[in-house]
């Protein structure tokens, strides 16, 4: 007699234990994001260790000190302090021109544009010439914050990462705001305001689907700076206590203050980029003018070179008069309108931390000297101005507020702290409708109205070459494939490729380890007919509705010809995250034209 | 957490309760696959679960055709789903001498046919991976094929009555 092949019990076990594991151990898409997060995170950390290494390595190639900007600065001769700077906007442009020459073709690098307005992919070429610029006027003493090469590193690393892995549209994107917050977060020693910042001023959403994975990268990305490096809050200030009631009022005048000085700074860095673009240099000259201004300024106010750290520092600290800060801001502001305007590589946010904790401490002084029970202390109003000068700035309080919080890990400042912010934020929205960044990126969209892509349709979420089987597929091939694919739901096709259903792992799963069935069950014999399918031609919500209908975590989208060839899969979580981003997009909308108007 | 062997335990094989065979023919004649399968869907033709007859049977071939239903060299376990019924049936034939399903299969002794209605995907593969596990027994197969009558086939088929 001959009877079907007898189980062999090993190859049972493990496959047992496959589907065991596989049960419990496969992640969920989201779960998979947020490990993406996690690396894109640890990447970004990385990548702002290696800036900043670089950074101090250039510097002392071309201070021959070791010591921070300011420092090194002030000990040079001052021909050399004119020079350096003005050598280093010559080289920024120098690698900036033979970068057009490797990269023919007008690409925008922006991280931010690639979130908000792109597909989320960043050119790595492109990108890694900016940055490389950037290091060159920033080592030389550039009035530019570094924070910005090192977002941009971090976002270019996810936005690679999320295109080898063939995310969907809205998945990348996601990617690549993580990588910006794991730049912020490794730069500021501070997660929750890395998170924060991308989730408020470039998504727009804090969404959980959006701020989860934000928060892992950035928390990622602090972690890895805190392991490798001696990393320690960023701003140690001293002990401030709120000493009387009567405190709040001036915190209060330095919240509207900051929400009226900050359009003008905003108008300063765009006026100055103008006045270079008026001159119609060449890059080269442009960048090496730009460097010029900050060197000749730096020859008699030294503090100007780079990005204010140190000068912030100093204020929190006590250890500068108002007097002297008083000349120093006004050619900080100079400066850091040469440096921006002559369009060197690098960022702002650090400069405009210098220029709110200059008004704090000035307003501060000035509440003091005229009542000094109502300002006890000028240094607590550096901090509060910091907060209120960048809330006005960026039109994000939320994350000035964290962001400061974190960077100096002093809560009793958190009262006038949030009111102050709050104050500037609605000050300043009063009088400019254009923040520091959506005012790039309206310009950008000027430029360019045509980087402006379309909504999110269904075709920007398909996941194409998903995992098949014939009806004639035996049962063991069935096994095999889920398996291997790990997956939940495996779709039937017919001899033309057409969807004729789908098998579910729940109803063969206490069969599989069962070699009888190999020899007599095919596909068709257990696959469900009545699985709904999308096309590419489904709106949004349309699909949303299909899946809150089925069971399904993912679905099939078949042609639109009527053929019901199979194309590829929607992720539920893929929509829920484009649905999600295309609400953000509709409230900033709706904000801008209401600051229109 | 239950251990994944504990889990994925198939039922004990005997007794088996839903092998139930609604029709059983132990004198198959057609030693041919087609004919000996029309003679055991003759068995359907009265119940009032099958609400289709023509497209049942259009099913069963189409199954046919697809792909194989040969269990072992002495079993075919011939089956479809199909709208043109609506319950779960299970019939079955013995033929004296042997039956060519097909080219590999020119030997077939017992014959058990199942219909299954189109949306019971999930009922349909535990009756037959109960079927196929029943089956696995050599002593049972030796009993079906010398069992007396209709009566003693359920029985040994269930598991009442294996031999020892």
């Amino acid at each position: 007699m001959n009877e079907p092949a007898a189980s062999n019990p090993p190859s049972h076990a493990a496959l047992r234990w496959r589907l065991w594991l596989l049960e419990r151990l496969a992640p969920s898409d989201w779960q998979v994001t947020l490990a993406w997060a996690a690396l894109i995170g640890i990447g970004g950390g990385l990548s702002s260790i290696l800036f900043r290494e670089a950074v101090h390595g250039l510097h002392l190639l071309l201070t021959g000190s070791p010591a921070g900007m300011v420092e090194s600065f002030t000990h040079l001769e001052p021909w050399r302090r004119c020079l350096i700077p003005a050598l280093g906007g010559f080289l920024a442009g120098a690698i900036l021109l033979i970068g057009r020459r490797l990269t023919p073709g007008k690409s925008t690098t922006d991280y931010m544009e690639a979130i908000a307005l792109g597909d989320g992919k960043v050119p790595f070429r492109t990108s890694l010439i900016k940055s490389t610029a950037a290091l060159f006027a920033i080592a030389a003493g550039g009035s530019i914050g570094r924070e910005g090469p090192m977002v941009q590193l971090a976002a270019v690393i996810a936005s690679r990462v999320g295109q080898w892995r063939s995310f969907s549209t809205p998945r990348l994107r996601l990617l690549v705001a993580c990588g910006g917050a794991a730049g912020i977060a490794s730069a500021y020693n501070a997660p929750i305001g890395g998170a924060f910042f991308v989730a408020e001023i470039i998504l727009g959403t804090i969404a959980m689907e959006s701020l989860g994975p934000l928060v892992v990268a950035a928390v990622a990305a602090t972690l890895t700076v805190r392991i490798l490096q001696d990393a320690h809050t960023l701003y140690q200030v001293p002990h401030f206590t709120l000493h009387s009631l009567w405190e709040i009022l001036p915190y209060l005048g330095l919240g509207v203050l900051a929400g009226l000085v900050a359009p003008l700074f905003l108008r300063l860095l765009r006026r100055a980029e103008k006045l270079f673009d008026q001159m119609s240099l060449p890059l080269l000259a442009r960048l090496t003018l730009g460097g010029l201004i900050v060197g000749v300024i730096a020859v008699w106010v030294p503090e100007v070179c780079g990005n204010g750290y140190s000068m912030v520092v100093a204020i929190l600290n006590g250890n500068v008069l108002w007097s002297a800060l008083l000349l120093i801001v006004v050619c900080k502001g100079l400066a850091t309108g040469a440096s921006v305007g002559s369009g060197a590589p690098g960022g702002v946010f650090t400069p405009t931390l210098f220029m709110g904790a200059s008004l704090g401490f000035l307003v501060g002084s000035g509440a003091h000297a005229l009542a000094p029970a109502a300002a006890s202390d000028p240094k607590a109003f550096a901090l509060v101005g910091m907060g209120a000068f960048l809330a006005a700035a960026s039109h994000a309080p939320v994350m000035a507020i964290i962001l400061l919080f974190e960077m100096t890990l002093s809560y009793d400042i958190i009262l006038p702290l949030m009111l102050a912010s709050t104050v500037a934020y609605f000050t300043a929205r009063q009088y400019e409708g254009e923040s520091l960044y959506g005012d790039f990126m309206r310009r950008r969209e000027a430029h360019d109205p045509d980087r402006t892509l379309p909504p999110i349709v269904l075709s920007d979420l398909l996941r194409p070459q998903p995992a098949v089987v014939t009806l004639a597929a035996p049962f063991s091939e069935i096994a095999r494939v889920f398996i291997q694919a790990q997956i939940d739901h495996l779709y039937v096709v017919d001899h033309q490729g057409r969807l004729a259903g789908v098998i579910s792992l729940h109803d063969i799963k206490p069969y599989l380890g069962q070699p009888d069935l190999a020899a007599c069950v095919i596909a068709a014999d257990i696959l469900r007919e009545s699985v709904p399918s999308l096309n590419r031609s489904t709106s949004l919500a349309e699909a949303l509705a299909t899946f809150a209908r089925s069971e399904f975590e993912r679905l099939p989208v078949v042609a639109t010809d009527g053929s019901l060839r199979i194309e590829g899969t929607v992720a539920k979580n893929d929509l829920l995250l484009a649905l999600a981003e295309s609400g953000a997009t509709a409230k900033g909308a709706t904000r801008k034209s209401a600051d229109l108007r | 957490m239950k251990f994944p062997s504990d889990r994925l335990r198939m039922p004990s094989p005997s007794p088996v309760p839903d092998l139930f065979l609604t029709h059983i023919n132990l004198e198959l004649g057609s030693n041919e696959g087609v004919g000996a399968l029309a003679e055991l869907f003759s068995g359907l033709e009265p119940l009032p679960a099958v609400t289709d007859r023509q497209r049942l049977w259009n099913d069963l071939l189409g199954r046919q055709k697809a792909g194989p239903v040969a269990f072992s060299a002495l079993v075919a376990l011939p089956h479809a789903r199909s709208a043109g019924v609506s319950e779960i049936l299970m019939l079955a034939g013995r033929h004296a001498t042997g039956i060519a399903f097909d080219a590999e299969h020119p030997n077939i002794r017992l014959v058990f046919l199942i219909v299954t209605p189109k949306d019971q995907a999930a009922a349909y593969l535990q009756k037959v991976a109960t079927l196929a596990r029943a089956l696995r027994q050599p002593d049972r197969i030796a009993a079906l094929l010398t069992a007396a009558n209709g009566d003693d086939f359920q029985r040994i088929l269930a598991g009442d009555a294996v031999p020892s």
